[in-house]
């Protein structure tokens, strides 16, 4: 038994560990209110401002300019599309699928841009499709691919998919293209 | 070495292999025991935000769980082959009457067939169609039905994944306390 604590001290580090909860807060207490408000209100700013920080470095560290590729989906239809879908496959391989809400198709009609898709590619040639699931006109279900074959430089690539009624036609017209 | 000196270090190596054992035994006991205490508890998680995703529901719109914000959100993950769901759904269409005035969203998500999922919440709250299971591996939903609770926040409050419909008491005391805040 000389020994005993050799065996028990794990076993009490271990009970300790398996038993924790939530730590209890400490009551506040003798302080004053006004100033605690302002304190956590800093640093809730400052939470804020960290993390958009962090965000930012984390999109420039896993996506480097030179090898970074981003696409995005814009909208300028009126009555001949509703879109419900994008399916995105880059080189063969499917990368992204993006289901809108409603809310969602809305902002895009008016203008909003979304970022369907970051990721990165090496320097060369590649192949972008994108299937656009939605409703047509007379609520007719309507599924269309559009195909850009690009070169990847040093620098970022961007590709827009727009969506845009054609009048002369009436009917939606989906384009995919490439910002300089 | 003499024999006296070797089957006294014997007797001391098995000695120590015994006590070793021992601890082991007492290690393995008390994780199993605090792990039941966890799950007997059942529920409460650190709140971290709710996996967002975008499902197709029932009733053919795109429904985005992180547009709920603001409201609470019972999240409940069955299927039409499993009984106890049943009695879960009974119960949560019971809770959206209640308390959906206050801000309580159910979602249930369905892991059928488009097909075999109408009618599961007889029109009382959405029904999200999962047939590939892209929400319940987020959520690492094994038994059903899985409930999840989502504060207004966006928050994962609460993970009922024991596969049994939760106590009605209970779970009106958790949505309560989540409407509150």
């Amino acid at each position: 038994m000389k020994h005993a604590w050799r065996w028990m001290m794990p076993l009490w580090l271990a009970s300790t560990l398996a038993l924790a909860g939530p730590e209890a807060a400490p009551a506040a207490g003798g302080a004053d209110a006004g100033t605690m408000d302002q304190q956590v209100q800093g640093l809730k700013d400052e939470v804020l401002d960290l993390n958009r920080e962090l965000f930012m470095l984390e999109e420039e560290l896993l996506f480097p300019a030179n090898t970074q590729v981003a696409v995005f989906v814009s909208m300028d239809v009126g009555e001949y599309f509703a879109l419900d879908s994008v399916q995105l496959t880059l080189d063969g391989k499917p990368v992204s699928k993006y289901l809108y809400t409603e809310r969602e198709a809305r902002a895009l009609n008016r203008g909003g841009v979304h970022r369907l898709y970051l990721g990165n590619l090496k320097a060369g040639g590649h192949e972008l499709v994108a299937i656009f699931t939605g409703q047509g006109s007379h609520e007719r279900d309507y599924r269309r691919g559009a195909t850009l074959k690009f070169e990847k430089g040093i620098g970022a690539k961007f590709v827009e998919l727009a969506i845009s009624d054609r009048a002369s036609k009436m009917q939606p017209e989906f384009m995919v293209r490439e910002w300089e | 070495m003499t024999p006296q000196d070797r089957s006294a270090e014997i007797l001391h190596a098995r000695a120590r292999s015994r006590r070793l054992a021992l601890a082991l035994v007492a290690l393995c006991a008390v994780l199993l025991v605090g792990h039941a205490i966890r799950e007997a508890r059942g529920s409460e998680t650190q709140p971290g935000l709710a996996p967002d995703f975008a499902l197709k529901s029932s009733g053919g719109q795109n429904l985005r769980l992180s547009e709920y914000r603001s409201e609470v959100v019972a999240l409940a993950f069955v299927a039409s082959w499993c009984g106890a769901c049943r009695e879960s759904l009974a119960e949560l269409r019971q809770l959206q009457e209640t308390l959906g005035p206050q801000g309580l969203q159910v979602m249930a998500v369905s892991f059928d067939e488009p097909s075999m999922a109408t009618g599961i919440a007889a029109g009382a709250f959405p029904v999200l169609l999962d047939p590939e299971g892209e929400a319940g591996r987020l959520y690492d939903v094994g038994r059903l039905p899985t409930l999840m609770l989502v504060d207004r926040g966006g928050a994962l409050r609460a993970a009922y994944r024991d596969g049994k419909p939760v106590a009605a008491a209970e779970l009106d005391r958790q949505l309560r306390a989540l409407l509150a805040e």
